[in-house]
């Protein structure tokens, strides 16, 4: 069960938590990332976006449980292995989206290298690529507290 | 004689295609980390630490990556299974 250590500005949480919130909602039946369905079998097919529907449902669960916990943002946080797994998921998910809602104006390069002027950026934007790259920061957090568990 | 010499003529040309395998392959994408994409090829295909790297710089240096051949049904599970944790990743069949 790993310990996420997970700290950041008191003043970032809200935006973060908002944020994320937003983009969550956003979902419903609807995927993060665009998948190919498999074409001859339509049952298949169905089931197939049924169950990533239902996944990124249940991760999305976990993040927002995660968010909403008091501790969130400046204490440590025990979480079940399945748990950690969700909320991994539902940050990856949550960057596509901000990546293709928000920050469609900067390049891969810019985005991995943080080199771009933000003040360029609305207030709305802002707020996206603070949420993006906060949420980069919890994933590595856990995937370092993961490498130490047996999962 | 014709026949059956024909249904096996037949069979050693239709048997290959059945048998051909299916690919998973991961395409290079701008947002997920690199030490997610390597955590997730490990746990799911029980990579060691260095050949999950290998195949994340394949995607991201090349574009993309196969990670597993073989049955369709198997691969379709590990295609799934990898759209589940957002990663761009496809079921190829190896015509």
């Amino acid at each position: 069960m790993p310990e996420i250590a997970f700290k950041i500005e008191k003043e970032y949480l809200a935006p973060i938590g908002e944020m994320s919130m937003r983009i969550a909602e956003l979902f419903g039946d609807k995927l993060a990332i665009s998948v190919d369905l498999p074409r001859d079998d339509p049952e298949l097919a169905e089931a197939w976006q049924d169950g990533l529907v239902e996944t990124l449902h249940q991760d999305m669960r976990c993040l927002v449980n995660f968010i909403e916990d008091e501790r969130f943002g400046f204490d440590s946080i025990w979480l079940e292995d399945s748990v950690a797994e969700g909320v991994l998921r539902a940050c990856s998910a949550i960057r596509v989206k901000i990546r293709e809602l928000y920050l469609g104006g900067l390049s891969d390069a810019q985005l991995e290298e943080g080199d771009f002027d933000g003040s360029l950026l609305d207030q709305e934007g802002k707020g996206a690529y603070l949420t993006y790259t906060s949420l980069a920061l919890l994933q590595e957090a856990i995937i370092g507290a993961m490498s130490g568990t047996s999962l | 004689m014709t026949n059956t010499l024909l249904e096996e003529k037949v069979e050693t040309q239709v048997q290959p295609s059945l048998d051909t395998p299916w690919s998973v392959v991961v395409m290079n994408d701008p947002v997920n980390l690199m030490s997610y994409v390597v955590m997730i090829f490990m746990r799911i295909f029980g990579f060691s630490k260095e050949k999950a790297t290998r195949h994340m710089k394949e995607v991201h240096e090349g574009g993309r990556s196969i990670l597993w051949s073989g049955a369709r049904e198997e691969a379709e599970h590990y295609t799934h299974v990898l759209q589940q944790w957002q990663l761009n990743c496809r079921l190829e069949h190896n015509a």
